[in-house]
């Protein structure tokens, strides 16, 4: 295991911070620190690097006990993500996202590779930004780059400080999406810090709960949020935390695949042909070439106007990707007055449906695992 | 006799006084940057207790409304009259403004940015140069430009101690009634002073990052 705290402690002077804390991070996850203000989550983090020296027990990286890792070269190989307001004011973007490589003396011509790479990887256009100064970004911006920058060097560890606290709730919705993303192509050890249980029931695979410097309960976040140990932990997650529990669910893993679809080209009497003999009240249609979504066709307006092809008929809908949370996609069902959202890939292929029925019966187990024992 | 009559007829004696009046302000203000900058780095460190550093300011700021003579005036009670006490009292007197401006600038530096570059792994003196410096550049340079316009104006009271420089022409062209002999002492003075401040000020644009003056830009337009 990359990240090993064991009996952890840190004191100042009378004063607890962190008390027999001991921790293994699974590898290659993300684990969120989190707890009401002054439980230890942030301090807990910050002697994983040596930010704050611990005072008591060991923490191990990759084996080694942080002790005998000089201090500069552990915090070069881990990662290091805080808000935005982190990014050097006088450094381009791109000195931004170099300062970790140019620390460990990259040739310059990997840098400006790796630079490029990474910009990709969230989302910035690197014709765009790359030198352009953080004060002419905007937060949700200056947080990619953020992102950018703590995986500069392709650390194995990365820590997170509350990144997308300073950002407004839609933006911080989809930089947690990309993020989630950029996480499946990454799989790094992730530790994130975060007092917001919505977030941490999002990101999240596994949830460290921390209270007045103590470990209160740490575990899969689907086992925490449906057996919360304490009445502490009950607290955090809210009473409605069978609805919360939707959010640690994930579209793709619900989706199902037995839906019509039918090419655009497709001749109207064969469509309602087809819908008929599967008894589906409408079909999604597709581009024949490349399967991305069109939009729908219902039974109703195939019969009502038979002649044509199915391209005029054609309603367009809204769509959900595979790593959005069954909260989301909820959330976009009841909006659009749909039963069924079709789920479409990062090019706009179609590879599946979620309907409510599906949503539905997840809430319902969720109440029975929650309400037990109230 | 009109204005440039004494600069016409004594060009040798004018250029020997704004000879003197260069080496006095050059010295004393040369060495009072690098001073200045080196104990403004000092009480800045993060070693430092933050109520040193207050101190610092504190004295720093409540100096400069000392007046220069005044300033002058103690050191020639101590080391007597003659070029270096009117050098030792300059140093003293340049320093506050780099003090003052240098060590305000270090303490408004974003805890969250050296914090960032600390968990990125970059060594103290790193953050000093890469982070600390640039970022203060503006405010630095606004102490280093303060003390030179201030330090050329006092060398000409130096001369009441004895130190030469254009100010002796002014002293002596006040007794004599002199005009023109007055106005040779003020005006290379004075275009030493413009001159020197649009130096710096060229230096000043060029080394700081544009960055940061959009930064400051953005800031000023926010308040």
């Amino acid at each position: 295991m990359a990240i090993e705290l064991i009996h952890a402690e840190k004191t100042y002077g009378s004063i607890t911070a962190v008390k027999d804390l001991s921790l293994t991070i699974p590898d290659n996850q993300i684990t969120i620190l989190i707890g009401p203000s002054g439980c230890g989550k942030t301090t807990t983090m910050k002697m994983i690097n040596g930010l704050i020296p611990k005072t008591g027990g060991d923490i191990m990286i990759n084996g080694v006990s942080v002790d005998e890792w000089d201090p500069i070269q552990l915090r070069r190989n881990i990662g290091y993500i805080i808000q935005e307001i982190g990014l050097f004011p006088h450094y381009t973007i791109f000195d931004n996202i170099a300062i970790v490589p140019r620390l460990l003396r990259w040739e310059e011509k990997r840098i400006k590779q790796r630079v490029l790479d990474l910009l990709d990887l969230v989302n910035l256009d690197p014709g765009e930004f790359t030198y352009k100064f953080p004060s002419q970004l905007s937060g949700g911006q200056r947080q990619r780059v953020g992102v950018a920058r703590g995986l500069a060097s392709d650390p194995d560890i990365v820590l997170m400080d509350e990144p997308f606290g300073a950002i407004d709730p839609i933006n911080r919705e989809k930089i947690q999406d990309s993020f989630l993303e950029i996480q499946k192509e990454i799989q790094k050890t992730i530790v994130f810090v975060t007092h917001d249980i919505h977030e941490a029931i999002k990101l999240g695979d596994n949830l460290a709960i921390l209270d007045e410097g103590s470990l209160v309960q740490f575990d899969t976040t689907y086992n925490v949020v449906n057996n919360p140990e304490t009445p502490l932990v009950e607290d955090l997650l809210g009473a409605d935390r069978a609805f919360k529990g939707l959010a640690l669910l994930r579209v793709k893993d619900y989706m199902k695949n037995d839906f019509l679809s039918l090419a655009k080209s497709t001749a109207s009497e064969e469509a309602l042909k087809q819908m008929e003999l599967r008894q589906s009240k409408f079909a999604f249609i597709v581009d024949g070439r490349n399967r991305k979504l069109q939009g729908y066709v219902t039974v109703k307006s195939l019969k009502h106007r038979s002649a044509g092809s199915l391209e005029q008929l054609c309603k367009p809908t809204e769509a959900i990707q595979p790593f959005a949370t069954l909260l989301d996609a909820m959330t976009k069902l009841f909006s659009m007055g749909l039963t069924t959202l079709p789920v479409v890939d990062d090019r706009g292929i179609l590879i599946g449906v979620i309907g409510m029925k599906t949503i539905l019966k997840q809430i319902e187990q969720m109440a029975v695992l929650g309400i037990e024992g109230d | 006799m009109g204005l440039f009559g004494y600069i016409i007829q004594n060009p040798g004696r004018v250029l020997e006084k704004l000879y003197e009046h260069i080496i006095i302000f050059g010295i004393s203000w040369a060495v009072a940057v690098l001073i200045g900058i080196v104990i403004s780095i000092m009480v800045s460190r993060p070693g430092v207790k933050p109520r040193v550093t207050d101190t610092v300011v504190g004295i720093t700021s409540a100096a400069q409304s000392v007046p220069s003579i005044a300033v002058i005036a103690v050191v020639f009670l101590f080391t007597g009259i003659g070029m270096v006490p009117a050098i030792i009292a300059l140093f003293l007197y340049s320093l506050v403004p780099i003090i003052f401006n240098a060590s305000s600038a270090f303490k408004t530096i974003d805890p969250a940015l050296k914090e960032a570059a600390r968990g990125m792994g970059m060594s103290s003196r790193q953050i000093l140069w890469k982070v600390e410096i640039p970022l203060i550049i503006p405010q630095l340079f606004s102490g280093i430009r303060t003390a030179a316009t201030i330090n050329i104006g006092t060398t000409t009271i130096a001369s009441a101690v004895g130190a030469g420089g254009l100010g002796e022409l002014i002293f002596i062209g006040l007794r004599l009634i002199n005009t023109s002999q007055i106005f040779a002492g003020a005006f290379p003075a004075a275009l030493l002073a413009i001159f020197i401040d649009i130096l710096l000020s060229r230096l000043e644009r060029r080394i700081t990052s544009e960055g940061v003056l959009m930064d400051i830009e953005k800031h000023s337009l926010a308040h």
